[in-house]
């Protein structure tokens, strides 16, 4: 180890010391060790895009290294870096898991005991909570002590970190910004419509889609309209963006895109089924999961049905495209890998309860979580577990 | 559960639920014999559950389901798993969901077999269509000859899996383990919402409830839980939710069911809206769509001549015997189904001249007149045909009004169920539809001279409601064999007899029911819902038609058009106003059609909520049934033709030769079934255990189970328990029982192995330790519905140690045999009509040292006598006699029996008991308002009582006797708290009491409070 990283970890052990020291201070304590102090994919949809996409050289097939239980179901959205991983409960709790002993290193009751959904940033974790009187919290990971906290109303969606601001789309019909740093709201759009889609960024346009089935595109950093395009169907799905085009996923059984910069409809296809999770996309396909159990990859120029996957039921989670692979789980209880440029199944593992949440891939690691509280860690398989 | 009609009140279903099936009584029984006889005999009567039909089960597995079926119903089988596995399709993507296991899905061909099922012990009452039994996660559904009604309730009980399943999981996640989840009104209304969208049946009970100023408030829906308006009601608010705030804010308020509670928050956080603000919104709206509708549409009974007002009375026969003309229909008025006559035109004929032909319900020859389903007819010589439910299956009757006697009976051994027979104008024979053991309604003419049965129609198609024309040479029904029959429409159609043709009469998505000729011949009404609700409908032949395409040409030409045969039909039905140009006609048809203009359609009523089951009558009025004010009555239309001059509404339906009429596309493929026998695997139906703590006899530590099969003809009862009260006794002191009871038979059948030892007490022999153990068989054979045969033999070791004074060893044989009656019908605290009677006859003898040797004969008779709608004088006279060496005692007192007295402090070898009873009702409705939500008593009743008894062994030295008052409260519709109070008197002896000298009334008031049902 080098000097750097030596005083780097007495400074983080006494930062963690303090940290228990303050137990009795904060209502909320975090007494994990953070080994790494900036994790990876912890926003829902890998980037403020949400477009779930990353570049990766793991390969199937994957063997289980791991498997951890926790106290109850895990929320959509898993937030890891190479050393840990937080997991938010249905039960309204919020687990961290040391990703080299597989083991829930602390276990920790979030408010009114409800559930809640989470996103970091460097080292500030922001939690959005279902219900209660104070929805949105934050904490500084290293010190474990809450910085700030605001009624934000009942917020079913994740929030999004960008830019030293916490954009969150809450179910009393408003989108929020709120600095990072004290929680102050920076701006507030008001809608007709409960939100139950996250919403997205790019290019300082932020994209909320509503119950009633209308996408906004607001200004990032004044909240101000840019354009409106009614869906005419409810969307509950997050909406995602790649090069500037928004893919919306709708309850009225239809995908769309739009242009960006001002909500234009590009192409719009009927697929039969429900649409509740935010798509996959790169740089030529866009990729949703149905309730009919089917994964369909579009050509985002035309919208073209490139492949259809057809699993056992409902597709339970946003796919993930991890270099040429696509990862999606079903609640046939399956975590299958699909390989990007047919559909094909390249691997797939049976789990023991349905699969809801969003698979996550940190360096070699592949992990999810089923409904039956278990968190799965795969890795790459040996040669003996491949034969 | 499906409650496929408004008589499928709750009400009825806690009737039914109160009362014992064969299996068991057989286990009670064994309960009551195994110890002391002392629990009351409350629960020794009850209906049966026959099983008139051994089904040799085998299992149809699909992708998700398993069907249990027999093999005579295969292709209903066939088609029930095809409606099934798109209902899963549909709802798996409605629900964002998905089922683990394999759903069992237990179908039956029709409601008869239905009702033997042994999923629950329950008596099935008529109007269930099936249900969702969710400790073994099984669908229950009937088939009743509609291949659409079959698939509504088999996406209605998908529906409850779905939500069930989903909401269990939803609680689990968020630890919500003890919340209530959705209430009843949201389940069942979303289960008939998501299954069935709305109806025009739906429209036709809301339209009612507004209109008539009845509706429910959301906020007070407690008020009418578990009825039938709850279902509709639930059904119209969640369309009202889907409509104005969207589909998915009702899977929403079943995703945020965790958040709270109480379901007016989870709807507060969800819609914004809680149950006040919600109803503002939800009537306002209801009230601005159907308030309008009194602009153009009439109450029934307000322009319409009333024939019946009391009760609930449907399908009216018009009768004219000897010169005298009668209404014959059938009601409920009573409680029980009977068919009734009032003179036809007779203001007064109700009230006055009301008479009861044939009382339903009471008698294995009459159990049940299928009161909404099959019509009714009379012949010109007075015989009036109907069906009634008759061991096991329906009979066709023959009655004549003039003798008023049945002249006919028949059961014909393939049809099950039999609806709306109609005569052959020479009254030789008669016409009606027949659901046969495989479930295929068709259509059948029976040949009273021969006694033989010729089948008109034979496919999948329902046939329905066929009506005689008046030259004998054609039959009009109703069929769902158009296109639109997938959907389940039902339209009108011609049999040619001599050809064996069918015609269309009408074609269009709407439902057109019960088509009726006039005596010329010449016209047809009938009941069509075709602009929202069911109304009136006339189709009048026309001088001069054009042939219609394909169709009419060809009805004329002799080369009629069948759907079945040639099936290349597509349809399309149209309404326009009465002032639209008539068509030309070139020739004419010999029948009225409304294809194409051919005959001249008009809506006769115009009714803000339905009319059903027209009738002609000799004047060329047409009697009806009505539904209004949450009832239906027979209503009279006079000047029929003036109405149908006046009508604004008239129809064309068109048919064109295009498509193939529809067929359930089976299973293929990766989704084709396979089938399977059906072998028993037993998993659990019940296992709890329990610790318990006496100052006197210790404490006791014990658990039971029940496991039983998919089918739950096979059950086994685990008990174990020990009450040792030191160490050394922890041996010896263990309860154990086991009971195997198969129900899979007609005759019911119980065996088991026991051994129970502890230390006891009664007040006949104070305390005493008993130690018994041996085994013990019984069987009950149920003559029919109402009686039964039971039997009993009970071998045991029995040692028994008094204070360690005295002791006794005996190996006991005891046999029994009873006789067992129930006729009754129950209010809601007790029966108020029919009889009850249990007669049991037994010895118990000790076999090895002769230290017991006794006989036992009990008899028990209840009788009540119906003195209004809801009052009733009950009547009860028991006596029980054992008599030999070491004969046991019974037990008498309480609110049970000889009431005023205390509870079960009288005993004696010998008992008798001779009660009387006026029943009445009190309170219907009796409600508190809490901040936090309503209690209501919807049923407290009033008694006036008086019992006289005693308990003896040698002689009977004096009787005792109580009179007074009592209240009863029905809680959750299956709990009554029972009130009484009075005072006792006494007589010395027999002979004072029989001469009613030296009554002895005793000062001091008495009171008592326990729990029960009425005797």
């Amino acid at each position: 180890m080098s000097p750097k990283g030596a005083a780097k970890k007495i400074l983080l052990t006494a930062a963690l010391a303090l940290a228990f020291v303050g137990m009795g201070c904060s209502g909320f304590n975090l007494e994990w060790r953070v080994y790494n102090g900036e994790p990876t994919a912890c926003l829902a949809g890998v980037s403020p895009e949400r477009r779930s996409y990353l570049p990766s050289t793991l390969d199937v097939p994957l063997q289980e290294i791991a498997r951890v239980k926790l106290s109850s179901a895990v929320s959509q959205h898993l937030c890891a870096n190479r050393d840990f991983l937080l997991v938010p409960t249905l039960d309204g709790r919020l687990s961290a898991i040391d990703l080299k002993l597989f083991k829930v290193i602390t276990r920790k009751k979030l408010p009114r005991a409800s559930a809640g959904t989470i996103a970091v940033t460097r080292q500030t974790l922001v939690i959005a909570m279902r219900l209660g009187e104070a929805t949105l919290l934050c904490y500084d990971l290293l010190e474990g002590r809450k910085l700030w906290e605001v009624d934000a109303g009942d917020i079913a969606s994740e929030p999004l970190l960008a830019d030293s601001l916490v954009y969150v789309a809450a179910l009393y019909k408003h989108v929020d910004a709120y600095r990072l740093q004290d929680g102050t709201r920076r701006w507030q759009f008001r809608t007709e419509a409960q939100f139950h889609a996250s919403p997205a960024l790019s290019q300082g346009i932020l994209v909320v889609a509503s119950n009633d089935g209308k996408v906004y595109g607001l200004q990032a950093l004044s909240g101000k309209k840019l354009w409106e395009f009614d869906c005419k169907e409810p969307v509950l799905a997050t909406p995602a963006i790649h090069r500037n085009i928004v893919f919306i996923g709708t309850a009225g059984e239809n995908v769309l895109v739009l242009k960006l910069q001002d909500g234009a409809l590009l192409w719009k296809n009927k697929i039969g089924a429900k649409v509740m999770h935010a798509p996959a996309a790169n740089d030529s396909l866009v990729i949703w999961g149905s309730n009919d159990g089917r994964v369909r990859a579009f050509d985002i120029e035309n919208g073209t049905l490139r492949w259809v996957f057809r699993a056992g039921s409902v597709i339970g989670t946003s796919p993930l495209v991890a270099d040429n692979l696509v990862f999606v789980g079903s609640l046939d209880h399956n975590l299958y890998a699909l390989e990007l440029r047919s559909g094909a199944v390249a691997w797939q593992q049976q789990l023991e309860g349905r699969v809801r949440t969003d698979p996550i891939v940190v360096g070699e690691r592949l992990i999810v979580a089923s409904e039956d509280r278990v968190v799965y860690i795969f890795g790459k398989a040996t040669a003996a577990a491949t034969q | 559960m499906r409650l496929k009609h408004f008589f499928s009140r709750k009400e009825s279903l806690n009737r039914e639920r109160r009362r014992i099936t064969p299996c068991a009584s057989v286990v009670l029984m064994l309960a009551l014999l195994i110890p002391v006889i002392e629990a009351p005999a409350q629960y020794y009567f009850g209906r049966n559950k026959v099983h008139y039909v051994n089904f040799r089960w085998q299992i149809l597995k699909t992708r998700h389901f398993d069907i249990y079926f027999y093999p005579e119903m295969r292709e209903l089988a066939e088609t029930g798993a095809t409606f099934a596995e798109e209902a899963y399709s549909r709802l798996e993507n409605q629900f964002n969901q998905n089922i683990n296991n394999r759903i069992p899905l237990i179908f039956y061909s029709n409601p008869f077999h239905f009702q033997q099922t042994n999923t629950i012990p329950y008596l099935i009452p008529e109007g269930v269509g099936g249900f969702f039994e969710f400790l073994k996660g099984r669908v229950v559904i009937p088939s009743d000859g509609s291949l659409s009604e079959f698939r509504h309730v088999i996406n209605h009980e998908l529906v409850h899996v779905f939500m069930h399943t989903k909401v269990n999981r939803i609680l689990k996640d968020h630890k919500r383990t003890q919340y209530a989840g959705p209430p009843l009104w949201f389940t069942e209304g979303l289960a008939e919402y998501w299954s069935e969208g709305w109806d025009s049946e739906a429209e036709m009970f809301i339209r009612d409830a507004v209109l008539s100023g009845y509706l429910v408030p959301l906020n007070n829906m407690y008020q009418i839980y578990g009825t039938f308006l709850m279902y509709k009601e639930g059904q119209a608010i969640c369309k009202f939710i889907a409509e104005t705030y969207g589909e998915e804010k009702i899977l929403q308020l079943l995703e945020n069911v965790w958040k709270s509670d109480n379901f007016s928050e989870v709807m507060e956080l969800t819609l914004g809206l809680d149950y006040r603000k919600f109803d503002e919104q939800w009537l306002y709206h209801l009230k601005k769509k159907k308030y309008p509708l009194m602009e153009d549409s009439d109450a029934p009974g307000m322009i319409t001549h009333h024939v019946t007002n009391k009760g609930i009375n449907t399908k009216p026969a018009f009768a004219e015997i000897g010169g005298r003309r009668y209404v014959v229909f059938v009601s409920n008025r009573m409680g029980y189904s009977n068919i009734y006559r009032i003179p036809y035109g007779d203001e007064r004929g109700e009230k006055n001249h009301l008479e009861t032909l044939i009382e339903g319900e009471r008698t294995s020859e009459f159990e049940a007149f299928n009161l909404l389903r099959s019509k009714i007819d009379v012949d010109r010589q007075g015989r009036l045909a109907f069906v009634s439910k008759s061991e096991g299956k329906d009979a066709l009757y023959i009655y004549s009004l003039i003798e008023k006697r049945v002249l006919h009976r028949h059961q014909f051994a393939d049809l099950e169920a039999l609806y709306s027979p109609s005569w052959a104008p020479a009254g030789d024979k008669i016409v009606f539809s027949g659901i046969n053991f495989g479930g295929a309604r068709d259509l059948y003419i029976f040949d009273l001279a021969t006694a033989s049965l010729q089948k008109l129609t034979n496919d999948f198609y329902d046939d329905r409601d066929p009506s005689w024309s008046p030259d004998g040479k054609v039959v009009a029904f109703s069929s769902d064999r158009t296109e639109f029959g997938r959907d389940g429409a039902y339209n009108l159609f011609l049999y040619h007899l001599e050809t064996g043709a069918i015609d269309y009469v009408t074609c269009g998505p709407q439902h057109d029911y019960t088509p009726v000729w006039s005596p010329d011949g010449s016209a047809l009404a009938f009941t069509s819902d075709r602009d929202g609700v069911f109304n009136i409908w006339l189709l009048q032949n026309r001088q001069a038609v054009m042939p219609v395409a394909g169709n009419v040409d060809a009805a004329n030409s002799g080369a009629h058009m069948s759907p079945l045969a040639q099936g290349h039909f597509a349809s399309v039905a149209t309404l326009r106003a009465i002032s639209a140009p008539p068509h030309s006609f070139l020739s004419a048809p010999r029948y009225p059609q409304a294809i194409n203009g051919a005959g001249d359609l008009r809506k006769l009523t115009s009714f803000t909520t339905g009319a059903f089951d027209p009738e002609w009558t000799d004047n060329g009025s047409l009697v009806f049934t009505a539904f209004e004010n949450f009832g239906f009555q027979i209503r009279e239309l006079k000047n029929v033709k003036d109405f149908f001059d006046q009508s604004k509404l008239s129809a064309i339906d068109t048919v064109q030769l295009k498509t193939n009429v529809w067929a359930v596309p089976k299973l293929d493929g990766e989704m084709a079934p396979s089938t399977v026998s059906y072998k028993r695997r037993f998993s659990l139906d019940i296992a709890q255990s329990q610790i318990t703590q006496d100052p006197i006899f210790g404490s006791a530590g014990g658990a039971q189970l029940a496991i039983s099969d998919m089918l739950g003809n096979e059950q086994y009862y685990f008990l174990i328990f020990n009450n040792a009260q030191s160490k050394d006794e922890f041996f010896s002191s263990f309860n154990l029982a086991v009971t195997q009871v198969d129900l899979g038979h007609r005759a019911n059948r119980a065996l088991g192995l026991y051994h129970f030892a502890g230390h006891y007490y009664n007040y006949a022999e104070g305390f005493f330790y008993e130690r018994r153990y041996g085994g013990f068989g019984a069987i009950s054979y149920p003559l029919n519905v109402f009686q039964r045969l039971e039997a009993s033999l009970n071998i045991r070791k029995s040692d028994k140690e008094w204070e360690y004074l005295r002791s006794r060893r005996a190996l006991l044989v005891s046999n029994f045999v009873s006789y067992v009656k129930d006729n009754s019908l129950w209010g809601p605290s007790g029966p108020l009509d029919g009889e009850r009677f249990n007669f049991t006859l037994g010895n118990t003898i000790d076999v090895q040292h002769a230290n017991v040797n006794f006989y036992t004969l009990i008899a028990d008779y209840r009788r009540y006598f119906r003195t209004s709608l809801r009052t009733a004088h009950a009547f009860r006279l028991t006596m029980r006699y054992n008599n030999g060496k070491e004969a046991f005692p019974f037990f008498m007192g309480g609110s049970w029996d000889l009431r005023l007295y205390p509870r079960w402090q009288i005993w004696g070898q010998k008992t008798f008991l001779l009660s009387n009873e006026f029943r009445f009702p009190a309170i219907d409705k009796f409600m508190i308002a809490f901040p936090f939500g309503g209690l209501g008593f919807t049923a407290i009743r009033g008694a006036l009582f008086t019992d006289v008894g005693n308990a003896w062994d040698k002689h009977l030295d004096e009787l005792l006797g109580s009179a007074g008052f009592g209240v009863r409260v029905r809680v959750g519709g299956f709990l009554v708290l029972r009130y009484d109070i009075g005072k006792r008197f006494t007589w010395s002896g027999l002979d004072e009491a029989l001469t009613f000298k030296g009554l002895k009334l005793h000062p001091k008031v008495h009171q008592q409070f326990f729990f029960g049902w009425d005797f």
